[in-house]
């Protein structure tokens, strides 16, 4: 057996502490709200504000996968963003705090920059110009970033591709009919 | 919505006490037991003990869903039948977990796969806290009961694709591959277990014990969480309840207080210490809600010429435990690799990335098999596991840090997992993690996953088996709970379910936590009511 290294620099103690002072900076002051006036989410559903990053992220992330036809495509974005709504709603009311903080920090300017780092708001920033900033966050982020990278892609993701309307762009052919 | 028969709903027609906690509650209930949570311990417990003519409540945080509601939709079963929306995750999210909440609990949404518990992992029980009782043959009718019970046989039926991978690529790399019980009666072989069955085949609480219980008169309680025991001079006094929405925001004015001779926590780890801890009990050696397990998961996407579907058929069938056995049980981590079945929802998180990448990769998803290690922790220094904190609102979360020592076995699993996707035929491998390439070569994938930064974030990592935090140890300074279950301050306080675990199990635990639980629950019910009874 070997002997543990908790008082060591690069133990976990000590790189949980760096993280949790990192994420309660931001976090924490995005739920303050004194400094920001976008909001996430309002009553457990995204706000204009929310809808406009969950819609960026949405364009970034499913880019591919959506349908090529601009009509088609525009579609499922705001049928995704409906799908959202219902996603968010069975979450707890804990997690659905969480989520609203992170909208609000990935919505206004300032934090915008700071973890996203994309000068564009979400309204006029192409996908292109998202994915990229996304795939910094994905690969070279400290740990808010790639905390942040990871939880609006998988809400997106995961709201997305269980919504059955989608299968057929998942290549899922459903379940049996029993 | 599936239209086969549905036995539950038919028992309420007949009168079955449940209520919903959510639209009304009375102001008291008295009581022989009352049990917290419906899922693996519960359900065992509930039955014993009302064999044993004892009046029980049993309470359930979740909703309650039957068969005639599971329509094979993730969107609706994640909704309904998991943690958090089927979004909980540990307290950095580096690693998420599927665990359920609703009457039945996990066992409504597991997969099925029945192990006892290694023999390997009772010695070291025995050894480091003082359970002399856990020993193989001791435990050996308790778990031959709760396999009878609940019909756990090997799974006969030819494996889906996803699992005869596994099987094939071990048996080229000369490793045993074996194939895995499964508790189920009849099943239709449609791989929807993780969604809820929609036959009934699976022997879950739901269609089993609860039915049982129901039937001899315990009343359910759902959406209802167990908000805190009132313990005095070492006793509880009383449990008080609230209902709760389908998303577990509490409901105005909707009270319960419960009063029993006995109370049986067995919410599954990390919800059982968080009501202990919301109630204050007694921690003289600050061990609740320590060293909470979770098997953390590694994972490895291959892509094969022909179409995998592993959406199909049962999900786990074939199992390998070569890499258990490297080395001793407390030194580097070992692991237990088994299929992954994959639904669009669960495929997406898994596949990673975005855009055209993303994109590319549901391409292939049809012909993609997923393969899992999870890893055994908890018998090592470096493997303390996790804590359950509550939040500001009284909810549990868990800190698991995901170190070095767990990050080391990922990226020897994810060696391991490539190396027998290749000997399977796989044109492609790719470690679940951030940085992974697609390799096309065992060489190239050594030489890949060599590279990888094994950090937290960066690392993919889930866990479906959450366990410890109420640790049963032989002595009062390693654990919350005695041997038998019961608490060590509280008198007419036990725990039953995977929260009494040291460690983690090394193997799927539903079959562990049954065979556990029948032991403490039968012993339970003949102090309780001085009559014998047995599960099967």
């Amino acid at each position: 057996m070997t002997t543990p290294t908790a008082s060591s620099p690069a133990s976990p103690k000590r790189r949980w502490l760096l993280k949790t002072a990192l994420v309660v900076s931001a976090f924490g002051a995005a739920v303050g709200g004194g400094i920001f006036w976008k909001r996430g989410l309002s009553e457990g559903r995204l706000t204009a504000s929310g809808q406009a990053v969950m819609r960026g992220v949405c364009l970034a992330v499913l880019s591919d996968i959506l349908p090529a036809d601009p009509a088609q495509r525009e579609a499922r974005v705001q049928a995704h963003l409906v799908r959202l709504d219902e996603f968010v709603a069975a979450m707890p009311t804990s997690s659905q705090q969480e989520l609203a903080a992170l909208l609000g920090v990935l919505a206004n300017a300032p934090t915008r920059l700071m973890v996203v780092g994309m000068l564009s708001s979400w309204e006029t920033a192409s996908p292109q110009e998202i994915h990229k900033a996304l795939e910094n966050m994905r690969l070279h982020g400290n740990t808010v970033d790639m905390l942040s990278y990871h939880a609006v892609r998988d809400v997106t993701a995961l709201a997305f591709f269980t919504n059955p309307d989608n299968w057929s762009l998942a290549g899922y052919p459903g379940p049996f009919d029993i | 919505m599936s239209k086969q028969p549905d036995p539950f709903r038919a028992g309420i027609e007949r009168g079955w006490k449940i209520t919903n906690g959510a639209e009304a509650l009375p102001h008291t209930v008295n009581c022989d037991v009352a049990i917290v949570g419906t899922g693996a311990g519960a359900g065992i417990t509930a039955e014993l003990l009302t064999k044993a003519g004892l009046n029980v409540v049993l309470l359930e945080e979740g909703p309650l869903k039957t068969s005639t509601d599971f329509n094979q939709k993730e969107s609706q079963a994640y909704a309904d039948l998991y943690q958090e929306g089927g979004t909980r995750a540990t307290l950095d999210k580096s690693l998420t977990i599927l665990q359920g909440r609703c009457v039945g609990g996990t066992t409504v949404v597991n997969w099925t796969s029945s192990f006892r518990t290694p023999d390997a992992t009772l010695k070291f029980w025995q050894e480091q806290y003082g359970l002399s009782d856990f020993t193989t043959a001791a435990l050996a009718p308790w778990f031959e009961q709760a396999e009878r019970r609940l019909n756990m046989v090997p799974w006969e039926v030819a494996p889906n694709l996803n699992n005869e991978i596994l099987r094939t690529g071990a048996h080229k790399l000369g490793i045993a591959a074996h194939v895995i019980p499964r508790n189920v009666n009849a099943c239709w072989n449609l791989g929807s277990c993780g969604l809820g069955c929609p036959t009934n085949a699976k022997q879950s609480m739901l269609v089993t014990t609860i039915p049982t219980a129901l039937e001899a008169g315990a009343q359910l309680f759902y959406l209802t969480r167990a908000e805190k025991f009132e313990i005095e001079n070492g006793e509880v006094k009383s449990l008080e309840c609230v209902g709760v929405t389908a998303n577990g925001t509490p409901v105005p004015h909707k009270t319960l207080r419960i009063q029993a001779r006995h109370y049986v926590v067995a919410g599954g780890a990390i919800n059982s210490p968080a009501l202990l801890k919301r109630s204050k009990a007694p921690d003289p050696h600050d061990l609740l809600g320590k060293r909470t397990f979770l098997h953390p998961v590694a994972f490895s996407a291959a892509v094969f010429e022909q179409d995998v579907e592993p959406w199909a058929g049962a999900p786990q069938s074939i199992y390998v435990d070569h890499f258990l056995n490297v080395d001793p049980i407390d030194g580097p981590a070992g692991f237990k690799i088994e299929a992954t079945p994959l639904h669009p929802g669960l495929a997406s998180k898994l596949m990673g990335n975005m855009g055209p990448t993303l994109a590319a990769r549901f391409k292939d998803y049809p012909k993609t098999q997923m393969m899992l290690s999870l890893v055994r922790d908890g018998f090592h220094p470096e493997s303390a596991g996790g804590t359950v904190y509550l939040k500001p609102d009284g909810t549990p979360t868990l800190h698991y840090p995901l170190n070095d020592f767990v990050l080391d076995a990922f990226r020897r699993a994810m060696v391991a997992m490539a190396e027998i996707q290749f000997a399977a035929g796989a044109k492609m491998v790719r470690p679940v993690h951030e940085q992974a390439q697609e390799y096309s070569s065992l060489t190239e994938a050594k030489a890949g996953i060599a590279k990888l930064e094994m950090t937290p974030q960066m690392t993919g990592a889930g866990s479906a088996h959450v366990m410890g935090g109420c640790t049963m140890a032989g002595s009062e300074d390693k654990g919350v709970v005695r041997p038998d279950g019961l608490h060590w301050q509280v008198k007419n306080l036990s725990v039953h379910d995977g929260s009494v675990f040291p460690t983690s199990i090394g193997a799927n635990p539903q079959l562990s936590i049954y065979g556990t639980v029948n032991r403490m629950a039968t012993q339970l019910a003949k102090r309780l009511s001085g009559k014998d009874v047995s599960l099967a």
